[in-house]
């Protein structure tokens, strides 16, 4: 069998590499999903702990302003 | 040396669970690899021709196990509906939940491979079939069980609500098999059977059950990656999630 019955499969080409086709593209949507969902878990945990190191800085900064002004 | 029995009650644990999946799920996902570049070569190289369906029949080899995966997945879906519900088991209700995508992606491949199946050998992408019909009964399952958690915001009622809908619609999985016995369907009958002889050549039987194995082994995989995110999400400020989500799996 060449390369060119191969890909006709006897007139039934299409059938057959649409069916794989569509096959391969659902499973590596499926698998590109769950990656994408970790990512965006991981930035969201990063972005959480940035926002809540910068509210306590922001927390601290009055009373660091009043520590150094009442320092002689 | 006594060795003590396996209580799997023991993986019920978030930590723990989400411990194994991380080991688990390369795994299955490597072997799936494997085993479905073996089926395909198997099936497309070394399994002969069809008498009489020509090449088209080589659609076997991704038809039969998205359908018989569409099964598999709504009965352990339903599974660990039933036993979030019954012992109100957090973990069995979010492997339900992880499975539902999977299962209903299994399902639109199933009759997808099967309109391009239908078109050459039956001159029709679809008829209203009780076998097509039942299946697509069945992706509907999938979607409003998707939709019905999606649309309930605290995540336990959610489980809930949903893992009835699951356990409801199990009833379709019997319909589904036996359909092709209880009516006159244009579907043809299962060629392969526990209680008789495959119908099959030794190749062609050989290709499918490896394509059958690989699709178990993806599905695995997928479900459990899908399980630890779930967790992840659910328990997001707990230590062992935190650590978890450092560790970048």
């Amino acid at each position: 069998m060449n390369a060119s019955d191969w890909w006709e499969l006897g007139g039934h080409g299409r059938y057959v590499w649409g069916a794989l086709a569509m096959c391969a593209a659902v499973l590596v949507a499926e698998v590109a999903l769950l990656v994408l969902r970790a990512r965006l878990q991981r930035r969201q945990r990063d972005d959480e702990a940035m926002t809540a190191s910068l509210t306590g800085s922001l927390a601290a900064a009055p009373a660091e302003r009043a520590r150094r002004e009442s320092a002689p | 040396m006594n060795a003590r029995p396996l209580r799997w009650s023991h993986f019920a644990a978030p930590a723990r669970f989400d411990r194994l999946a991380a080991r688990l799920v390369p795994w299955c996902g490597a072997v799936a690899a494997l085993l479905a570049v073996a089926g395909l070569f198997v099936g497309f190289v070394v399994a002969p021709t069809d008498a009489v369906q020509g090449e088209a029949y080589r659609i076997i080899y991704v038809h039969v196990p998205t359908a018989w995966m569409s099964m598999i997945v709504y009965a352990a879906m339903a599974f660990w509906a039933a036993v979030g519900l019954v012992f109100n088991a957090r973990l069995a209700s979010v492997l339900a939940v992880s499975l539902a995508p999977t299962g209903a992606l299994m399902t639109f491949l199933a009759l997808w491979t099967g309109a391009l199946w239908g078109k050459p050998t039956w001159g029709a992408w679809w008829v209203w079939d009780a076998r097509l019909t039942s299946e697509l009964l069945l992706l509907f399952l999938y979607l409003g069980f998707m939709a019905l958690h999606g649309a309930i915001e605290d995540k336990r009622r959610a489980d809930r609500a949903a893992g009835l809908l699951a356990i409801v619609g199990v009833v379709n999985l019997p319909v589904i098999y036996f359909s092709v016995q209880w009516w006159n369907t244009l579907h043809q009958g299962a060629s392969v059977t526990l209680n008789k002889p495959p119908s099959m050549a030794a190749p062609m039987l050989a290709g499918m059950v490896l394509m059958a194995l690989a699709a178990w082994a993806y599905c695995i995989a997928v479900a459990l990656a899908r399980a630890r995110l779930e967790l992840r999400e659910r328990e997001a400020h707990t230590a062992w999630a935190q650590r978890s989500m450092e560790v970048g799996s």
